[in-house]
């Protein structure tokens, strides 16, 4: 018997990255720094107000949720560049504060519920959330994260609400938004990207599939075997782009006489753009672009050695990967390596190659989102499970909202 | 070098043109036929059968007859332990080792028999891969007959035929599909309700 408790339910995918959170919702995608920071008080803000001169007046980007555990307002994302004192969700891939992390979720929820009402859509009513937490501490943190969250829902007639409310700090607006939860479905973060590629590569056939992310704090490995996450392969390693850049930052220090030090976030910025040049004061142009191939390079190699460690385990237990990919924001830079190192591990033509190493690109998708949609397809799944009904593995992001600034004029 | 032309030469079964052999190929032929006890016909039915045979399988995994062949020793050495060596060195080092297994048990290495049970071994390894791969070539037939049908039916008629056959047999994708699982089970088919916490 189908359960129509589910008929109304809205699946969202969402993640909590080291550097970046992510929801998904249908064709939409918010992106915010995973930062939450201590509100300013009521005089200060209204100076602020008075005083900032940025035409970016998206609630996004301007975002406060009311932290009712604190009786404060807590700034989310780009927002906190306002705070005193800061605090990152994740740190080393593992979540720290769970309170941060909940002003997280309530964060991203509400992104996606205006984004829908922007759209002359409903806001959101009653949710079921795929979420993908890190792997190192995935057994632990399921259970206790979920309880937490628990606590902080409010109980009506025997279903469960989460109550936001949300500042946009530019404008002074305030909104208040009740949303009902039904279920939240924790699986390790790869996960997400499996399902994305299960449903729009591989045609929902079974395919081994070993998933490498490259985050900003952690890489993470995951290999899906006949659809289950290997547990005992899986990890979380506290090494990504940060690494990298951090080092970069720390040889620009050394090479300039330890006189400046180089914020690493200012050489991160410049890696999408394909700047590879920093100006030190006193020191001039420093040029990083051979650094950069060289970190990106070792940090390949480590990945590299544990995927064959992996491979070795599981053609002992008689089965072999069809497919490697590669995802997460630090894919754009490592990818191309990686492939190269697979193709050289099994001896495989470019064209065999350019076949089995895939990344999130192939399906027109940023590297960095194909967690979250993979987990708003895994919630649509099971919702559909509950509803007897096939899953539809149809989705087409039409529209990514992040935290960065946007029309920015003076 | 240009090679000289035997005066000798072979005749096929039907009214067609003689075919002119070089000496040195010829000298191989007979010595070749001397030591499996066949005639020239059978022997050059045989050899012209397996370089088909080996040229179909080496054109499906990207090489040519020759370079394919290097691999398969290549490979044959490496899975006794040895890599990275030329063709002609590999058959030295499986030369070799069979000298020193000959030594080891207390026989004395003989040339032709060493040969023998080389060319045997090697045979056998290669009757092996073929059959694997005769699977794999009827496998792909089926594959391309039922993607034939399927056009056929979307109303590619006779210019999706006259395509097919202008086709090469085996596209890379076709290849490096194969090489994955063949047959993945249907997600469809396993999908299942997971331990979602309920609120």
């Amino acid at each position: 018997m189908p359960d129509l408790n589910y008929s109304d339910v809205t699946p969202i995918g969402g993640e909590l990255g080291t550097s970046m959170s992510k929801f998904c919702e249908d064709g939409r995608i918010i992106a915010f720094s995973s930062v939450v920071g201590d509100g300013l008080s009521d005089a200060l803000e209204a100076n602020w107000q008075k005083m900032n001169r940025s035409t970016d007046h998206r609630w996004i980007r301007n975002l406060a949720i009311y932290d009712d555990s604190k009786n404060m307002w807590r700034y989310v994302g780009a927002m906190s560049r306002n705070s005193n004192q800061i605090n990152w969700f994740t740190h080393k891939g593992v979540i720290q504060n769970y309170a941060d992390a909940f002003i997280g979720i309530q964060a991203g929820l509400f992104c996606l519920s205006q984004e829908r009402e922007e759209s002359d859509k409903q806001p959101l009513k009653k949710v079921g959330i795929g979420f993908g937490i890190p792997v190192k501490s995935g057994e632990i943190v399921a259970e206790t994260f979920f309880n937490y969250i628990k606590t902080r829902l409010k109980s009506e007639g025997g279903q469960k609400y989460l109550y936001i409310k949300a500042k946009n700090v530019a404008t002074g607006e305030i909104k208040e938004l009740k949303i009902q939860f039904e279920f939240i479905l924790l699986q390790f973060q790869a996960y997400g990207a499996y399902m994305t590629f299960l449903m729009k590569k591989f045609g929902m056939r079974l395919y081994n599939t070993y998933v490498v992310d490259v985050g900003h704090g952690t890489w993470i490995k995951l290999p899906v075997i006949e659809n289950e996450a290997d547990i005992n392969l899986s990890d979380s390693v506290p090494e990504g782009i940060y690494t990298v850049t951090s080092n970069i930052s720390q040889l620009i220090f050394e090479s300039s006489g330890q006189r400046y030090k180089i914020p690493e976030q200012r050489i991160m910025e410049k890696l999408p753009q394909g700047e590879f040049k920093i100006e030190v004061p006193g020191s001039g142009i420093f040029d990083f672009k051979d650094i950069l191939e060289r970190e990106c390079s070792n940090l390949c190699e480590h990945i590299i050695q544990a995927v064959k460690s992996d491979l070795v385990s599981i053609n002992r237990k008689g089965k072999t990967i069809d497919y490697f990919a590669m995802v997460g924001g630090g894919a754009s830079l490592i990818f191309d390596k990686f492939k190269e190192k697979i193709r050289d591990h099994y001896g495989w033509s470019p064209e065999v190659a350019g076949d089995r190493v895939i990344s999130a690109v192939e399906l027109g998708l940023d590297h960095r989102y194909v967690n979250c949609v993979g987990f708003m397809l895994l919630a649509r799944d099971q919702i559909a499970i509950e509803l007897e009904k096939e899953v539809n593995p149809e989705f087409d992001v039409a529209s990514i909202s992040t935290d960065a600034l946007e029309n920015f004029r003076i | 070098m240009t090679k000289k032309v035997a005066e000798s030469a072979i005749r096929t079964d039907h009214a067609r043109p003689l075919v002119a052999i070089d000496t040195d190929t010829l000298a191989i032929i007979d010595a070749q036929c001397e030591e499996h006890g066949a005639d020239r016909a059978k022997f050059v039915s045989a050899a012209v059968r397996l370089f088909l045979d080996f040229s179909y399988i080496a054109r499906v995994v990207g090489k040519d007859v020759f370079a394919f062949r290097d691999e398969l020793i290549r490979a044959l050495v490496k899975s006794r332990g040895k890599s990275d060596l030329s063709a002609e060195e590999a058959l030295g080092e499986i030369a070799k080792k069979d000298n020193e297994k000959l030594g080891a048990a207390g026989k004395k290495p003989h040339a032709q028999a060493i040969g023998h049970d080389k060319f045997d071994e090697l045979l056998k390894e290669i009757n092996e891969l073929k059959f694997a791969f005769y699977e794999f070539k009827n496998s792909l037939d089926i594959a391309s007959d039922e993607k034939h049908f399927k056009h056929h039916r979307s109303g590619g008629g006779e210019q999706a035929k006259l395509k097919r056959h202008a086709e090469p047999p085996v596209s890379v994708d076709e290849l490096a599909n194969e090489l994955k699982n063949a047959h993945p089970p249907s997600y469809k088919d396993k999908r299942k309700k997971l331990n979602k916490l309920k609120f």
